[in-house]
Formats: structure tokens, C-alpha cells, sequence
């Protein structure tokens, strides 16, 4: 692969989109392998963590029979006494490997305290993700702070700070509600997010457990969060009863169950339409690789891209495209 | 479109129950409401979409509102069948921990009310009661869980164990639990006292020893045969082992020194003295030993099948001992034979008996979505109670029409009989319209109330389907409480009513239900009344009234 011609076609490659999932702003679509698609050499993020410095995290692989990936912007934030942590960057990790990643975040401002070992795991918010990737090289574990207060205040969370768990306490409910209402569908290993009617999120991953695991991290804070913001922001504006502009209603011309089906099936089929044309609108963009490999083990790379509107990593294996995790870098 | 039969008959003279003071009959309505959701649903752990803390929170707080409202109502609402074994324990925890002296009489006398109480306790699996009992000691304010050691809870226990016609059974088999549960009853220093004068021969115990025992054993013990034997058990349950005359405990003793000996034993029990006393002895042979003999309850033999399979060993199971739910839970994990679906047959047609209606065609849309397939907690929980639901309403129409929505469909490895998996996202709205296509009485959805494809267009079909004048009434069937929605998930809210419901044999209440948000004085009562003919006897003089 070549950066000077990488586009979000060349991610979704070996994939075919699935029927649109839509609730309230969000839609999924589902990227689904359609053979070959999958990469079985990694194993699904089995991972635990702790800490020993503050802005310092000790990663291990519990799969012992595979090398796995630790996605980009992964976090843990623990009921322990203890400072959470974020890492900006993805880590490729061999089988049953450790790692120490002293580029990592702390998360919760004022909090003291080492974590003694975690396994779950959260995405950071979608809002926060390219702020972390262009520190990724930075040690200071005080670099995303600033983006947190930032992020908090438009949240509308009092006090927040540097604090995520904060935001994560007060809309502990809606976040849930993301999880609750999307679900996976046979051969998965992806999916496009869009969020009214924009296309904010690229994610796949080498295969269907590794998505598996990696899906309700990703939808409860990832993109549930950016969700939370943008129906705040647009109900500012005064608009109520949020659907995106993609989801056509009914619109039945002939009273009877024949008449039903077929506005079914035209709001269907416009919607459908809508956002393909928002997919389209992105499937060519380039993406530019920014620097050298990030990581690498074996045949599989890691690498950083970004564009005008998104930004994220990559993870191809012997040329082939097994991770990526792009997020719209203004969302 | 004919419903042929049979509205629910609810006679105006049965009026045991009507709100008090300022309380609208609305009012009263939506917590009986509420408390049903949780009372046929709640099983107090985590759900696909909530955690544990939060699924109690909200079943405690439906629990506090009926008991508040009225504790008699509270009482009689327990025994309705369909109530989960949660709830049981919530609920007789709720009522031992406060006086009923305080609260006001509205139909239930003290000694029914004691009646309810035991017939609860006696309504749940050993292991359950057991802990019910030792959860009595505990309690958790921050919960809202007070702590129930009054006098009334201590003769609870005494009664239920000790004139129980299996209490050498339980003597054997929960050994440190039931001496745990007697000693809170009695007290330490009460217990050491009984223990050290039943130690002692019949003939040696003094007069005053033979009065404590008559005040803290034969009290309790309604048949006076049954005397000795509590006498004998509750010497072995502390510990005494000397002189022992009844079969099982005698083997239980001796099964220590020869394994066979231990053949009559429960399976639990003797694999515990294998691993303690005949290390070298396989472990598969005490499964051997109790297979000809031993006894093994309905819910062990399910439970060993698949070792019993690795081991080539023959555990006869009768499928019709088991609740349609967890018999497609099995057949989720074992396969489902020949014999199993005849008994899910069997059980659907009796459910289908005391179902309150009948019609000439039914409509029923079931989401096999993906997340039918519930927690880590009680996987596929929720399609098994959705499956037996579809078994039961397909019987209580003389025609029928099925429509899945997402799943996937597959043969049995063995028998090639259809058991369906979860999978898939939730399209609703157009299997509304392809089963309304079939003009059914009725239409029924079994779905855990989460639509993705895209949310809300059910309700924005059937909006549609009441414009152009179609009334066929649509029900929603929830098997998943929902402790965001304080309650289950609803897919119309003001179209078709969202009813909760864990099984087959919970749908007379849950219909009742759809009957409370319209008319909730009859709808309560005519529950009430379903309830007192399902409970204890003392209380079905009430419902002849």
C-alpha cells in the first residue's frame, strides 16, 4: 500500500456495508467480510493494565496464542483509588507480550493512586481522539487535560476539569442507551458511523470477535458521547424530536397494507439512498500517512493518517488493511 | 375478524380492594402496573443492556411504592403466578421486616397474611430459601433492605424446616446452611441448649429439657411422628452422629468409609465425601452410584446431563418436570430431541388452557434479534422465554401465522428439529404489515422492545395501519425488564400496550394488565382475584365472597 493513494474505498476493501442502524442522531452501518476479508492472525484485545508512573501504562497480552492490537485511544477508568489512563496511540502486541507505554494520559485531573490491574477498557470520545493522536509522541501526563475541561464545559459538566469520569457519571444513562441500541450483525467486523447524517467514524477490525469485543467501548463513549454533544448542540438551536436529515418518514399515498408497505419500503429505499451518498462522499477521499510507522511487529505496521476531516490509525498486515479507526477530527 | 371467545369475565361484585384517601384509581393503577413489570420479569441481575445495581434499584423502588399504597394488596399480588423467586424473596423480606400493626386492614387478617408468608417460602427451590433466610439476618440501607429477625420471621423458619416431610433430606444435603438458618432462629445460646439436650437419651432428659424441646421443636412440628424425626436431624445437622436410625443420615455416615454405602445419597452429597474421604476413587463414580438409586432432583438431573453424556452414564431426565423456558434453555446447550419438543408441545396447549382467550387466528412476530440472546448472566434467557411464549399462542388461536424477525434458523446436529439462534439487527414495522396482510384477530409481539432499522417506525406503521382503519388489536410481549424505563421496553406506547411477561404461565396476570390501564379498579381486582385462587387455601375464602 502506497500513502499517496490510501482512501477510506481501500479500508473498506473485501467488505460489503450492511442495512443502516438508526436511533435518535447516530447510524451504524455494518461492514461485513464478504470472505476474505478477515485477518485471523490477531486475537481480540485481551488486555490487562497497569500502572507504575503517572502518564506511564504496562500493557499485557492475556491471549497467549495470538498477537492482538490495543486500539487506538484505549482507556481504563477503575473504581480504584487511581489516577485513569489513556494511551493516544494503537500497540501492536505479540502473544502473551507486555509492553510499557510511557506516551500515555492521565485522564482524571486530581486524582492520586496506581492502577492495580484492569481489564475493561473504554474508547476515548470521539471529541478527544485527535487532540491524543497529535500528542501521541508527547510524554507529559497531563497533555489531554486541556481537551478534557474543554470537552466537559460544552457537555455541560460542572467542575469537570480534566476529569472524564465526570462526564461519564453524569450521562452514565444515555451512554448506556448506545449500547443498548445497536447490535452486531452476522459477519461484522466494522462499521460506519454516521451522526446526522455525516459520516464521523470508520472502524474496522482484523475479524468478527475481535469487533466483538472492541464494538461497546467503541459505541458507548467513542460515539455515544459525540452523540450526547450533537443533540445538545443542535437542541441549542431549537430543534426537538432529532432524527438525521438520512431518515426519510412515511409517506403512504394509497390507504390500505399495500399502500403502507410500499412508504415503507420508498422511506427505506430514499434513506438508503442518503446515506450512500453521505458514504460516497467520503470513499475517495485520500488520506495522508503522517510520518514514519508508528509500531510494527512481524509483517504488520502501524500508521498514523489523517486528512482535512478525519484522523486515526491503521494497522495493515502484509499489505492488507486489518485495523483502522478513523474519527471525524473536528467532531 | 371475530374474537369468538372470551373477553376476561370480571364480576363487579368482587370489589375487595379500592383506593384510599386522595389516590386516584389511576394512580393506583400504574403501580400496580409497575410492580407487576417487575414482579413477572426482574430477576435482580444484569440484562444485556443493564447492570445488576441498577435492575435492583428499580425493582426496589416498585416493591416500596405497592407496599406503600397498600401492604395487603402487596401480600396477595406476591402469590400471583409468574411471580419470579426474586420477587418472592424481595416481597416476604419486605413484609417480615415491618410490623403489620402499624398498617391498616383492608381485606387480609394477620393469620392470612402468616398463610401468604408460608406459602411463598414453600414456593421456592431449597437453595433459594435457604439463602432467603440467611438473607434475613443481613440487611443494606443504602438499599433500602432492612433486616427481618422479629419473632414472626423466626417461626417462619422453625415451621418451614422443621415440619418439612424432607428435612433429612435437607439435613444431608444443605447441612451448614440449615444449622445456620436454625441457630438464627433459635439464637446461639437456645441452639447450644437444644443441641446439648437432644445429645442426650429420650429417657434421661429431665422435665424442664423436655419442655424446651416442647417450646422450640414439637411447637413446630404439626405430626407428632415427625417429632422424632426433627429430634434425629437436627441432632445430625449439629453435628452429632451417634445412634442415627434414619436411612439417609445413616448412609451418609457410612458412605465415608465405603462409597457404595452412599448410593440413596443426593449426587452433591456424595461427591462431596468422594473428594474428601475417597480421593482416589474417580469422580464420575459417585454420578455412577446415584444414577440407579440416589436422589437427584429435577433440576440436577438437568443439570449433570452433559457430564453424565461425557461419562457414558444413563441420568434420566422427564422433560415434563421442567418449565417450557428452561427447556429450551437446555435444548439451547444439549440439542432438542424428540422428547423434549413433544413436552414444550404438551406444556403450550395446557398454558394455552388458562389463557383468557381464544381466537380464530393469530398473529405473532417474534424477534430473534441479537439481542434475544441477553446477558452473560442468563444467556438466551430471553429468546427461550419468547420461544415458549410462541409455543402458547399458537395454540390459543385455530389458525395462525408466524413471522421471525431476524435469528437464524437451524436444524438440530441429531434430531433435525428447528431451534432458532439469535442474530441480526430489529426490522418490526414490516413484519406488522406482513402478518396484518393475513388478517389475524389479533397480532402479538414478542420482542424485547429494542427497534434499530430504524427506531420508532413500528409505531410510525402502526399509526398508519389505525389511520386507514385497521383495528386489529396488537399486543406487546416483553420477556426483558428494563431498568432505564423503570419497567419494559415499549415499541408504541400509545398504540399497543407493552406487556411484561417471563413465561407462559405468567400471561393471565400479564393480560390482566392490558385490562388495569383502562379500567384499573376492576383490573386490579379481577387480579387480586387471580391471585387468591392461586394462593394459600386460608385466603380462597376470600375470593368466594
Amino acid at each position: 500500500m502506497t500513502t499517496a493513494t490510501l482512501t477510506v474505498e481501500e479500508i473498506l476493501n473485501g467488505t460489503s456495508l450492511g442495512r443502516t442502524q438508526s436511533v435518535g442522531l447516530m447510524e451504524v452501518i455494518p461492514i461485513i467480510d464478504m470472505g476474505s476479508a478477515s485477518d485471523e492472525t490477531f486475537g481480540p484485545p485481551d488486555i490487562s493494565v497497569g500502572t507504575s508512573h503517572y502518564g506511564s501504562v504496562d500493557v499485557q497480552n492475556d491471549d497467549r496464542e495470538r498477537p492482538t492490537i490495543v486500539p487506538t485511544g484505549a482507556g481504563w477508568v477503575t473504581a480504584q483509588a487511581a489516577q485513569d489512563h489513556a494511551i493516544p496511540s494503537a500497540k501492536l502486541m505479540k502473544a502473551g507480550g507486555k509492553a510499557h507505554i510511557d506516551t500515555a494520559m492521565c485522564i482524571e485531573e486530581t486524582q492520586g493512586g496506581l492502577i492495580r490491574g484492569a481489564k475493561d477498557f473504554l474508547v476515548l470520545p470521539a471529541s478527544l481522539r485527535s487532540a491524543a493522536l497529535s500528542k501521541r509522541h508527547d510524554r507529559g501526563y497531563d497533555k489531554l487535560w486541556n481537551a478534557i475541561g474543554r470537552f466537559n464545559t460544552e457537555a455541560g459538566v460542572s467542575h469537570g476539569r480534566g476529569h472524564l469520569v465526570r462526564f461519564l457519571k453524569q450521562y452514565e444513562t444515555e451512554l448506556d442507551q448506545f449500547v443498548a441500541e445497536f447490535e452486531m450483525v452476522p459477519g461484522q467486523i466494522g462499521a460506519m458511523i454516521l451522526m446526522n447524517g455525516q459520516v464521523v467514524g470508520i472502524e474496522r477490525v482484523p475479524n468478527v470477535a475481535f469487533w466483538e469485543r472492541l464494538w461497546e467501548p467503541l459505541v458507548r463513549v467513542c460515539y455515544g458521547s459525540l452523540a450526547i454533544k450533537v443533540s445538545r448542540e443542535l437542541g441549542k438551536m431549537g430543534n426537538t424530536g432529532l432524527v438525521p436529515p438520512t431518515r426519510v418518514p412515511m409517506n403512504v399515498q394509497t390507504r390500505s397494507l399495500e399502500g403502507i408497505k410500499s412508504a415503507l419500503r420508498d422511506a427505506r429505499d430514499a434513506s438508503d439512498q442518503l446515506v450512500e451518498a453521505a458514504v460516497d462522499a467520503v470513499r475517495d477521499m485520500p488520506l495522508i500517512l503522517a510520518g514514519a510507522a508508528d509500531d510494527s511487529l512481524g509483517k504488520a505496521q502501524l500508521i498514523t493518517v489523517a486528512n482535512t476531516r478525519y484522523a486515526g490509525q491503521m494497522v495493515t498486515n502484509d499489505g492488507r488493511t486489518s485495523y483502522a479507526s478513523l474519527c471525524a477530527a473536528g467532531a | 375478524m371475530t374474537m369468538r371467545t372470551t373477553d376476561i369475565q370480571i364480576t363487579d361484585a368482587l370489589t375487595l380492594w379500592s383506593p384510599k384517601g386522595n389516590l386516584k384509581p389511576t394512580d393506583a393503577g400504574e403501580i400496580v402496573c409497575s410492580f407487576l413489570d417487575t414482579a413477572t420479569t426482574s430477576m435482580g441481575r444484569a440484562t444485556h443492556y443493564n447492570t445488576r445495581e441498577e435492575q435492583q434499584a428499580a425493582e426496589l423502588a416498585s416493591h416500596d411504592l405497592l407496599m406503600e399504597m397498600s401492604r395487603d394488596l402487596y401480600a396477595v399480588l406476591l402469590s400471583l403466578p409468574g411471580v419470579t423467586d426474586r420477587s418472592m424473596q424481595v416481597g416476604m423480606k419486605k413484609l417480615l421486616s415491618t410490623p403489620r400493626n402499624g398498617a391498616v386492614q383492608e381485606f387480609l387478617d394477620p393469620t392470612m397474611e402468616r398463610a401468604v408468608l408460608y406459602h411463598l417460602i414453600q414456593s421456592l427451590p431449597v437453595p433459594r430459601m435457604l439463602r432467603l433466610i440467611e438473607a434475613f439476618r443481613v440487611g443494606n440501607e443504602e438499599a433500602g433492605i432492612k433486616k427481618a429477625n422479629n419473632a414472626r420471621t423466626r417461626k417462619l423458619i422453625l415451621r418451614t424446616l422443621l415440619d418439612s416431610p424432607r428435612l433429612s433430606l435437607w439435613a444431608v444435603k444443605y447441612r451448614t446452611k440449615m444449622a445456620a438458618a436454625l441457630t438464627h432462629a433459635w439464637g446461639q445460646r437456645t441452639a447450644s441448649i437444644v443441641r446439648d439436650i437432644l445429645k442426650k437419651d429420650g429417657r434421661s432428659r429431665t422435665a424442664k429439657e423436655r419442655g424446651i424441646l416442647s417450646t422450640q421443636i414439637d411447637k413446630f412440628v404439626e405430626a407428632t411422628k415427625q417429632r422424632s424425626v426433627a429430634y434425629e436431624c437436627v441432632r445430625f445437622i449439629f453435628g452429632d452422629r451417634d445412634k442415627l436410625t434414619l436411612p439417609i443420615l445413616k448412609a451418609f455416615v457410612a458412605a465415608k468409609t465405603d462409597l457404595k454405602a452412599g448410593s440413596k445419597l443426593p449426587l452433591e452429597v456424595l461427591e462431596g465425601i468422594r473428594a474428601t474421604y475417597h480421593k482416589d476413587v474417580p469422580k464420575e463414580e459417585a454420578l455412577k452410584l446415584t444414577a440407579k438409586g440416589g436422589k437427584m432432583s429435577a433440576g440436577t438431573r438437568m443439570a449433570v446431563q452433559k457430564r453424565a453424556k461425557a461419562a457414558d452414564v444413563e441420568i434420566t431426565m422427564d422433560p415434563t418436570k421442567y418449565d417450557a423456558v428452561r427447556l429450551y434453555l437446555y435444548a439451547f446447550e444439549m440439542g432438542l430431541t424428540e422428547e423434549i419438543s413433544a413436552a414444550l408441545k404438551t406444556k403450550a396447549a395446557r398454558a394455552a388452557a388458562g389463557f383468557p382467550s381464544r381466537y380464530e387466528s393469530v398473529g405473532i412476530i417474534v424477534d430473534c434479534s441479537a439481542s434475544m440472546a441477553g446477558s452473560k448472566e442468563q444467556p438466551l434467557r430471553p429468546l427461550a422465554a419468547t420461544l415458549a411464549l410462541r409455543d402458547m399462542l399458537e395454540c390459543v388461536g385455530e389458525g395462525k401465522v408466524v413471522h421471525y424477525v431476524g435469528g437464524q434458523m437451524g436444524k438440530d446436529r441429531d434430531t433435525r428439529l428447528d431451534l432458532i439462534k439469535p442474530q441480526g439487527d430489529t426490522a418490526l414495522a414490516d413484519a406488522l404489515v406482513d402478518v396484518l396482510h393475513y388478517e389475524p384477530d389479533v397480532v402479538f409481539v414478542l420482542s424485547d422492545g429494542y427497534e434499530n432499522t430504524p427506531a420508532g417506525r413500528f409505531a410510525e406503521v402502526l399509526e398508519q395501519v389505525r389511520d386507514i382503519g385497521i383495528k386489529t388489536p396488537v399486543y406487546h410481549l416483553n420477556p426483558v425488564f428494563a431498568a432505564e424505563s423503570k419497567g419494559v421496553r415499549e415499541l408504541a406506547p400509545s398504540l399497543a400496550p407493552t406487556l411484561p411477561v417471563k413465561g407462559p404461565e405468567a400471561l393471565g396476570s400479564t393480560i390482566l394488565r392490558g385490562l388495569i390501564e383502562n379500567e384499573p379498579l376492576k383490573g386490579i381486582n379481577a387480579l387480586v382475584r387471580m391471585a387468591l385462587t392461586s394462593g394459600p387455601v386460608e385466603m380462597r375464602t376470600l375470593a368466594d365472597r
